[in-house]
């Protein structure tokens, strides 16, 4: 498992801490779980690529936008705080497709 | 030249089929049996998934053809997925003697079962969220509610929780734990919510 980060490829071992435009990628023996701070959760198979696109969370108002990219593979997707309080502020692409999260819990695989 | 020309087009179909971009999207019941919705728009059509184990998947048309998966399916093909999942994020809640910085007893057993809990997980991060009562408006008990959060940050830090896996928020008189009318000094809505995930 690695991440890129405007470009570099980085080491991620568990606890690293993401940033918005970070990029996840497992191989064919690895997965990942991400919890986020409204307390979403998303979690990718092997050999899956996962864009985190934009990311905002007002932890105030509960207000956000969650947009992430499953570029291939298999995905987890429990929704946070973020979708709970707007319907529209989360979704997942992939390659052919655009999912609108009104909640909560779902699974996404895309073939590449 | 005409012969040049279907074969690069027959090239060009082929390598369509060898790559059918299929997405396969799958809707869960939650813990608690609750099943949300996901709507999956193609590139040329949409279905909205509202029920339990509801599937939609794309077809090489850019349709979406919704359906049922089953158990076994989903095991076979998100089971390393859903093994990855982190933990679910857990709350505590804690209150303070009235008019003072010491926990009640009754939070002073909960901050211990915070920090187990904190030992029981790999990676554990904690967000340090206070709440107000329905007295007063929203921009001061928005400031209220976060002095209460870094204040209990700074306890939760002297106990060895390292102070860059806290993060700290004021939700202020939104999230009532005890419903009360506008006004009402509710003891229970003053409180200090910390949760980890």
């Amino acid at each position: 498992m690695y991440l890129e980060r405007s470009g570099q490829r980085l080491p991620a071992r568990v606890g690293t801490h993401l940033r918005a435009t970070d990029i996840v990628v497992t191989g064919a023996d690895g997965s990942a779980g991400i919890a986020f701070v409204d307390n979403s959760l998303l979690s990718i198979g092997p050999n899956s690529v996962l864009a985190i696109e934009r990311y905002a969370f007002n932890s105030t108002t509960h207000e956000g936008a969650f947009e992430s990219s499953l570029r291939k593979g298999t995905l987890s997707v429990v929704s946070g705080k973020i979708a709970k309080q707007s319907p529209d502020a989360m979704k997942v692409k992939t390659p052919s497709s655009i999912l609108g999260v009104r909640g909560t819990e779902f699974l996404v695989r895309s073939d590449d | 030249m005409r012969r040049h020309d279907a074969a690069l087009i027959a090239a060009l179909v082929l390598g369509g089929c060898a790559t059918p971009s299929q997405d396969l999207v799958v809707l869960l019941p939650d813990k608690e049996g609750k099943v949300g919705t996901v709507i999956v728009q193609g590139q040329k059509g949409k279905t909205v998934l509202n029920t339990a184990y509801a599937s939609a998947r794309t077809t090489s048309e850019g349709g979406v053809q919704r359906g049922t998966a089953s158990q076994g399916e989903v095991k076979d093909v998100f089971g390393s997925a859903l093994a990855a999942q982190p933990p679910r994020p857990i709350s505590f809640t804690l209150y303070f003697e009235s008019g003072s910085d010491e926990f009640t007893e009754q939070s002073k057993q909960e901050v211990k079962r915070l920090l187990a809990e904190m030992a029981r997980r790999q990676a554990p991060d904690i967000t340090v969220i206070g709440h107000t009562d329905q007295v007063g408006p929203d921009p001061s008990n928005d400031a209220l509610s976060l002095q209460r959060a870094e204040r209990v940050k700074s306890i939760l830090a002297g106990m060895g929780i390292t102070a860059e896996r806290i993060l700290t928020a004021g939700r202020g008189r939104r999230e009532p734990l005890i419903p009360a009318a506008d006004g009402v000094s509710e003891p229970r809505n003053r409180r200090v919510e910390i949760s980890v995930r």
